[in-house]
């Protein structure tokens, strides 16, 4: 073979590999004639992390890209301890940050706190480099700023309260009801655990359950639960039959109606 | 022979240069970046998919402390030992070839040897599998025929610990691996007929033809075979693992640092575990080359 | 010297044959990507990709995408299913790179881990809670899509992302199956084991039956490669003799969770009896007598052979092999629940529990980036459609159904039968078909006696438990005195293993913890800016889930660093 035919062949070779078809990008969603979204926000909230590294490259002056940019460095869990610290100090100083859009430094707040929490119980990854940061004052404040918000039930949830804290807090809470159901789930966990206190806990689950559960399994498990508590721990089944009964009604074919139905039939009732 | 080519002339031969980069970059993404991929990860608790956490030297701390891994080094130096003696009888048999003195039947005997090869690996094992199949394997069956057991007896090759060592090194009986008859012949047939000729005038017999003039002439051969056959016994695990299954055996009894790696990574969800314990099978399997370069000279 | 022209043609047939199959390669391509069959075909194409290569699934699925084509048919739009099954084996790293590629089915059976879910798949919760189009006329009309699933799908929410990616096609539970010709001619009766005393009893006289005819005959045949059967005897058992635990054991109602009941012994409570709990190794040893000798290197291939051979008496195994193993076998095999105790054993007996509702599988779900996903979930909710399961898991694959209220004997009646284009289409007599709805209804979930299973006191930690499995199954190798006190001492040999478990298993619980936080920073991002009033409610759905989700996860928090402290409290049996 002379130098050319391999000078030709070489050529054509890498031609091909270079223009070969690769493999496809991902294709955004079609807005199919709705509203058009922000694509950045859209990119987030598929958890789409590095088209929105990509979009908010170039918005990075943005309040909206530049809070992305950093919750991207927090919760991107491809990425590395290091990355993760420094965008908990971004969050920190957009929060800080008063001339920022409130609902923005709202967020920014409760994801630095929470991950700084966090990462005060992952000494073994991050060292001491949460200590500093007061994540607590941080959810009072929200607390106090954007009373009856989703953030604040959430800043919450999160100072670990106890049974009386969130007994309070629950009758004085001025937004949705409905944001109170993790509280009242949270709090009749608490009172079974640490104080067997049956009374207390079938109370908050029926709050939680008459307010309205959305989580599904949460939702038959709490009715179930209530029947079973009143019935097993309380030893009051007339208070338990009607949500027996419920149950049944809702979810017939499911394994504890069956349960259920043996509950009933030991009372000696129908 | 290589020769030094000046810069200038170089542009006349970009197409060779271009055409050795692609499979060579295909190497250093395939082969050398997963190595090096492995390597960093010794220091991570890493799950292969989302949990990447850096733990310094956490698993090489627990590498030392693991007694079984400790273990399935034995167990490995075992099959290690045997596989150098199971080298004899392809030496053997390549001797054995090399002086049948017809060249048609010698052909034959060749081919006869070489077509088992084309047998995939994994249709032997499972063939094998089926010999030692306590209640209807050929192995029991030909010993009930023989009298040897009762018509209901069974010997329980692969599940009985004191047994399952040796079912796994008698696996391949009579261990006439082709390849390295072909090698060994090769090397034989390359002694020039000279040499013989005056061994003979010498009164030189069999035998001491053999480890005077044969032995030492292929030695390069076995040379590097043995040094094939360390690293492969190293790094083998999937024969144990259609034997035995994933947890090697009763206790553990034949568990090898392979099938230990497999175990963690990909069943325990412990990559970064898995690569601090391939590093140290590649520190030992260094080590054994280190040894065998050292000791066992070529003496021509 | 120059070439002849024989030489010339030798010297350039490799080129010409590297040149032609280049390019057959890139026709074969061009012709079954998506991209090509886009192109070449003039109507729409839509792939679906499985790893269920078991008899009768495949083609119930083939006859399954012919009635879809001929409905969309009739509908005036030009549909193509084209279906592909890969191995188990190379499935998950196939359906990985499938992924990553962009290139994957429509419509894919689910693998891999919840993060991959969330990162490629479509989320269903708000096509779920519409009907299912294709139920109608049929007595699941008018539910929503979830809620037509045996389980209401609790069992498919993801409890990290608080979303559905896939949806189950098929449900099985596990039976034992009987050489009924072996059965019969070794223990000279007819009527099959109830007790466990009848059943070692059979299995005494089928061991003697072989010594007689001079055969070893193996009673249990046992999947001892992967452990599988010693888990479901022991599972059985203990259920049997522990399910009250959950009424009385738990606070929380669903019965008594592993580390419950290891902390109720750490503290000593008098209402737990640690004996009652270790029953089940004594009767897994009396049992394992009669497994097959060399049985923990049998795999399960291994197994049906030597059931399909007339070697083996009973083999337990999930009902996904009633078909292959009914019609492999040369002689009657019948389908027997595990049986029970009995009133006269030597263990209490609650009865057989309750399956309803269990054992749900094969998700499929839809990419993100599928070609056209309006048609992939039409393409979903058709086979996962009433008559449709009767078609594929009823009437091929003789498989469950995941769906409620499915009626057996109907899959055998004319309109499914019209559907069935495969061999399966024979006309059936009244006497096959009673044979096969018999069959079918011997695998269908038991209601039971109204108790649910119970966490077998080996049930901790995930390689610790496999490794008390082995010691189980060296129990049956060895039989020992008290096999009670070998298995406990032996799980509480392996503290130091169990608390590194639960330390990562903490660490895990703190990852989702930090994973469910992000998802509550994702879902409030998006509600700042969405397409529609349903996407933002859809949004709003999902915050208050991942925020319920959380309790759950603080619970169970608590619940692992109370056993972290228990464990070394554990006593020894002397």
């Amino acid at each position: 073979m002379n130098a050319k035919f391999l000078q030709s062949a070489s050529l054509a070779v890498c031609s091909l590999l270079m223009f070969a078809p690769g493999p496809g990008a991902a294709q955004e969603q079609k807005s199919g004639g709705k509203k058009e979204v922000d694509p950045l926000i859209q990119a987030y909230s598929v958890n789409n992390y590095s088209r929105v590294r990509t979009l908010g490259a170039a918005r990075k002056n943005e309040p909206l890209a530049s809070l992305l940019l950093s919750l991207t460095k927090v919760y991107d869990k491809t990425l590395s301890e290091s990355v993760a610290k420094q965008g908990v100090e971004e969050l920190g100083l957009f929060y800080a940050d008063k001339t920022k859009p409130k609902n923005l430094r709202i967020l920014a707040g409760l994801s630095y706190a929470r991950c700084a929490q966090l990462m005060q119980d992952r000494k073994d990854i991050y060292g001491t480099f949460a200590d500093k940061i007061e994540y607590k004052k941080v959810y009072q404040d929200i607390l106090r700023e954007v009373p009856g918000s989703k953030e604040a039930v959430a800043a919450f949830l999160y100072l670990e309260p106890t049974s009386e804290e969130i007994d309070a807090y629950i009758k004085t809470f001025p937004g949705d009801r409905q944001l109170l159901v993790p509280l009242h789930l949270n709090i009749a966990n608490k009172e079974i655990r640490f104080r067997k206190n049956y009374k207390s806990a079938v109370e908050h689950l029926k709050a939680a359950y008459q307010t309205g559960i959305v989580h599904p399994s949460i939702r038959r498990s709490t009715l179930f639960k209530i029947g079973y508590l009143y019935d097993k721990r309380l030893n009051d089944f007339k208070s338990a039959l009607p949500f027996y009964q419920e149950y049944i009604k809702i979810y017939p074919l499911s394994t504890h109606a069956v349960v259920i139905q043996r509950f009933i039939k030991e009372k000696g009732a129908k | 022979m290589a020769v030094e080519v000046p810069m200038k002339k170089l542009r006349y031969y970009w197409p060779v240069y271009l055409l050795i980069a692609i499979p060579l970059i295909m190497v250093c993404v395939f082969s050398y970046y997963p190595i090096y991929n492995g390597f960093v990860h010794i220091f991570y608790r890493w799950n292969g998919d989302t949990v990447e956490e850096f733990i310094g030297l956490g698993n090489i701390i627990r590498v030392l402390e693991d007694s079984t891994l400790l273990h399935s080094f034995g167990v490995v130096l075992i099959f290690v030992i045997a596989n150098v003696f199971k080298m004899i009888v392809p030496i053997i048999i390549a001797v054995v070839l090399h002086h049948v003195i017809s060249d048609r039947m010698g052909y034959l005997y060749r081919v006869l040897f070489v077509v088992p090869m084309i047998i995939p690996g994994m249709v032997g094992i499972l063939i094998w599998k089926y010999f030692y199949e306590p209640n209807n394997g050929v192995l029991n069956g030909l010993l009930r025929s023989m009298g040897f057991l009762a018509p209901t007896d069974s010997i329980q090759w692969l599940s009985d610990e004191r047994l399952i060592l040796p079912s796994l090194i008698f696996m391949g009986f009579p261990w006439v691996g082709a390849f390295g008859v072909l090698i060994y012949l090769a090397g034989l047939q390359s002694i020039p007929e000279d040499v013989y000729e005056a061994a003979e005038v010498d009164g030189a017999g069999p035998f001491r033809i053999f480890f005077q003039i044969e032995l030492p002439l292929i030695m390069t051969q076995i040379r590097i075979n043995l040094v094939l056959m360390t690293i492969s016994t190293l790094q083998a695990w999937e024969h144990i693992y259609l034997f035995v299954g994933i947890s090697g055996g009763p206790n553990g009894v034949a568990t090898v640092p392979g099938l230990r790696i497999f175990r963690d990574a990909f069943s325990e969800g412990l990559f970064g575990y898995g690569c601090a314990i391939g590093f140290v099978i590649f520190l030992v399997t260094l080590a054994l080359t280190y040894i065998n370069n050292r000791f066992v000279k070529v003496n021509k | 010297m120059e070439e002849s022209k024989f030489q010339f043609v030798m010297n350039r047939i490799g080129l010409v044959c590297f040149l032609l199959f280049f390019v057959l390669s890139v026709v074969m391509v061009i012709r079954n990507g998506t991209f090509g069959g886009d192109l070449l075909s003039d109507g729409k194409r839509l792939t679906f990709a499985h790893w269920q290569l078991e008899d009768g699934f495949r083609e119930g699925y083939a006859d399954a995408i012919r009635e879809y084509e001929r409905i969309k048919a009739q509908e005036g739009e030009k549909i193509r299913v084209i279906q592909t099954t890969v191995p188990v084996r190379g499935y998950p790293q196939w359906f990985l790179t499938q992924l990553i590629g962009g290139d994957c089915a429509d419509v894919i059976e689910l693998s891999g881990s919840e993060e991959i879910h969330n990162q490629y798949f479509l989320p269903l919760s708000r096509y779920l809670a519409a009907p299912n189009p294709y139920n109608k006329g049929t007595p699941l009309e008018g539910m929503a899509w979830r809620d037509t699933f045996a389980d209401d799908m609790v069992g498919a929410l993801s409890q990290t992302y608080s979303e559905y990616f896939g949806v189950s096609t098929f449900m099985t539970t596990t039976r034992m199956y009987v050489n009924v010709d072996l059965y019969e001619k070794a223990t000279g009766q007819k009527k099959m084991p109830e007790t466990l005393d009848e059943w070692i009893l059979s299995c005494q006289k089928i061991q003697e039956y072989g010594e007689k005819i001079g055969r070893p005959l193996i009673p249990i045949g046992v999947r001892g490669f992967d452990k599988g059967t010693i888990a479901q005897i022991f599972t059985h058992f203990n259920n049997i003799i522990n399910a009250d635990y959950s009424d009385s054991l738990s606070d929380y109602g669903y019965g008594p969770s592993i580390y419950e009941l290891y902390h109720k012994l750490a503290v000593g409570d008098k209402d737990i009896d640690l004996d009652r709990f270790l029953a089940p190794a004594e009767i897994v040893a009396e049992i394992g007598k009669y497994f097959a000798k060399g049985f923990s290197a049998i795999d399960l291939e291994q197994t049906k052979f030597l059931f399909n051979s007339g070697t083996v008496g009973y083999f337990i195994d999930g009902t996904y092999n009633a078909f292959s193993m009914v019609n492999n076998s040369n002689f009657k095999v019948d389908i027997i629940p595990l049986p029970l105790i009995g009133p006269n054993g030597k263990y209490r007996d609650l009865g057989r529990m309750t399956e309803v509702g269990g054992g749900l599988g094969g998700r499929f779900g839809i990419p993100k980036n599928a070609k056209d996903i309006d048609l992939a979930m039409d393409f979903l909710q058709f086979i996962t459609s009433y008559k449709i399961s009767q078609l594929t898991m009823v009437r091929h694959s003789k498989w469950g159904s995941p769906l409620k209220r499915v009626n057996y004997r109907e899959a055998f009646g004319p309109e499914i039968s019209a559907m069935c284009h495969c061999k399966n289409k024979k006309e059936m007599t009244k006497k096959e078909i009673d044979e096969e709805v018999t069959l079918l209804e011997k695998c269908r979930p038991y209601e039971g006696i109204g108790y649910t299973g119970i966490a077998c006191i080996y049930a901790i930690g995930g390689k610790t438990q496999r490794d008390h499995v082995l010691t189980m199954e060296d129990i049956i190798i060895h039989q020992p005195e008290n096999p009670k006190k070998v298995f406990w001492n032996s799980i509480l040999s392996r503290r130091h293993d169990l608390l590194q478990e639960l330390d990562e298993t903490i660490i895990s619980e703190k990852r989702t913890l930090w994973n469910l936080d992000g998802m509550r920073a994702t879902f409030a991002v998006a509600e700042l800016d969405t397409g529609s009033a349903e996407e933002k409610k859809a949004y709003d759905d999902r915050y208050k889930l991942n925020m319920e989700g959380m309790t759950n996860r603080f619970q169970q928090l608590d619940t692992l660093f109370q056993v972290i402290e228990d464990i070394p409290n554990l006593k020894e049996i002397e």
